[in-house]
């Protein structure tokens, strides 16, 4: 049977036409998944097609070059990366050799970038991934400076025993020493010793409650007795600083708390000793405050009170201050204590806070521990 | 007498050093920060023969304290050692770029051979015969040349 000419001509146009209009659909929709992928990318990305154009930049490459610009060209990405780094030079060396290049370390700004430029073989264009390592370098670079002053604040005791042993060896036996001389060194290779100790334990300390391998009791603690007691340790230390302690008991009955006592301790001696050595002929205090599911601990004193510039590092390991650290006033503090106090605090399941402070008026601070149900 | 100014903030190491030092009689004085470091060596006649020069320390730390000192030129010719327990190796070529004589790690000295060590500078100085001197900073009881410094 003979099938019409025209009926099959028509047939084989739409067949075309619907065809193409699927494909069509289809590749539009592989086209808005992969933008889609691409800009839901947490790094940056662009790429860099072979007529120099800038076919594609995600959300995250904006954030990181700062700012909200919609179109981007070689030139405009030129200009915003400036002297960080020779872009053209790079992509160029890319797609000439080749080959991938990375950059590990890339200063923009205030910034730290690894890039890494690799050449599309098909299109003879670059893919470029940008990672923000800001956070990662400055890690790096607290805990190289806090090596660093570790191993320095470890040395120093160890000086002043060897080096006065040293001096008595060398000059005691032949009668050169005066007692007031001697005895003023034994008590310095003794206040060396004791102060060498007391480091070695704030690290270990430190050492053992990053790796969270410290076990907090948890047992029911009266805070009232505890800050009497303590307080009642810090007494002579308060009678040559000639400031009084005092302790503001509510009248209320005060929840026990849940927590280390041994620890919690610690914490507020840690407080009160600061209080004490940054006061001279004023008054320290301690008040709770009873919250429904907390209590609060406040420490306040009359002191010198904390520096602007150091209030935002004041829980960090030695007080670091980017780059401050050769300004450290060792002579007052080891710079561990607030630091391990906020872990003790925060592993009894508390928070610890700086308050407030006014220069030459004092400061406060507090911590919370929950209560005990 | 040789007097040195010696620029300490730690008591410990401080008393140390002052007894090291008259101990083999050179007359010690004693500040303890750049700052003071700076404000008597304004007003003072007499420059010390020699600054010992520790860098870790408040209000104004020995690195900012010798820039000072080798801008200013009544204090710009008096050596300086710099004696800490920071043994970084930047720390160190900072401070010889700054005009220190030499840098030496308190840790790793005795007091009588940081008195040797003082005495050899001052006697080159003293005899306008300066000697080249080494940096030296020890590691693990190695001798490392970090830099040779012809003054």
């Amino acid at each position: 049977m003979r099938i019409p000419k025209i009926k099959r001509k028509k047939n084989k146009h739409v067949h075309h036409r619907e065809y193409q209009k699927s494909a069509s659909h289809e590749l539009r929709e592989e086209h808005a998944r992969l933008t889609d992928s691409v800009n839901s990318l947490p790094l940056g990305f662009f790429i860099i097609d072979k007529n120099e154009k800038v076919s594609i930049i995600n959300p995250a490459m904006k954030r990181i070059l700062g700012s909200a610009r919609k179109k981007w060209t070689v030139e405009s990405l030129e200009k915003r990366l400036g002297n960080a780094f020779d872009f053209r030079k790079c992509y160029k060396e890319s797609i000439k050799k080749r080959k991938h290049i990375e950059f590990t370390s890339v200063s923009f700004g205030n910034k730290f970038l690894r890039i890494r430029v690799s050449p599309i073989a098909l299109t003879h264009g670059v893919a470029v991934v940008v990672d923000d390592i800001t956070e990662a370098k400055t890690f790096e670079r607290m805990q190289k400076e806090f090596f660093a002053i570790a191993s320095h604040e470890l040395r120093t005791p160890l000086t002043a025993i060897r080096g006065n042993a040293d001096l008595l060896r060398d000059y005691f036996f032949d009668r050169e020493i005066n007692s007031k001389d001697a005895k003023e060194m034994i008590t310095d290779m003794h206040t060396a010793s004791v102060r060498m100790i007391k480091l070695v334990n704030d690290f270990l300390d430190i050492a053992k409650l990053e790796q969270g391998k410290e076990i907090f009791k948890k047992e029911k603690v009266d805070l009232v007795p505890l800050l009497q007691e303590s307080l009642r340790v810090m007494e002579k230390i308060a009678e040559k600083k000639r400031t009084h302690l005092v302790f503001k008991k509510p009248k209320t009955h005060v929840p026990p708390v849940f927590g280390d006592r041994e620890r919690i301790e610690q914490v507020v001696i840690n407080l009160v000793g600061n209080a004490l050595k940054f006061t001279k002929k004023g008054k320290v205090s301690v008040k709770i405050k009873i919250q429904k599911d907390f209590l609060e601990v406040f420490v306040e004193d009359t002191g010198s009170g904390i520096p602007l510039r150091n209030q935002k590092t004041l829980f960090r390991k030695f007080q670091q201050t980017d780059g401050m650290s050769l300004k450290r006033d060792r002579t007052k503090s080891s710079g561990l204590g607030l630091y391990i106090s906020k872990l003790l605090v925060e592993g009894m399941g508390g928070t610890i806070a700086f308050v407030k402070s006014k220069s030459g008026a004092g400061s406060v601070f507090r911590f919370t521990l929950p209560v005990m149900r | 007498m040789i007097k040195i100014l010696l620029v300490e903030d730690d008591p410990l190491m401080a008393r140390l050093y002052e007894k090291a030092f008259r101990f083999s009689g050179y007359g010690v004085e004693i500040v303890f920060n750049g700052k003071e470091a700076l404000k008597k060596l304004s007003v003072t006649e007499q420059q010390p023969t020699l600054i010992l020069l520790d860098i870790m320390m408040p209000e104004m730390n020995g690195l900012e304290t010798l820039q000072k000192l080798k801008q200013n030129s009544k204090t710009r010719n008096v050596p300086v050692v710099v004696l800490t327990n920071l043994a970084g190796q930047e720390d160190a070529e900072k401070a010889l770029s700054l005009g220190a004589v030499i840098y030496l790690i308190k840790s790793q000295y005795e007091p009588k051979e940081i008195v040797e060590k003082v005495k050899e500078i001052v006697g080159g100085y003293a005899g306008r015969k300066i000697p080249e001197v080494k940096v030296v900073i020890k590691d693990t009881n190695t001798e490392k040349k970090i830099k040779k410094v012809g003054a």
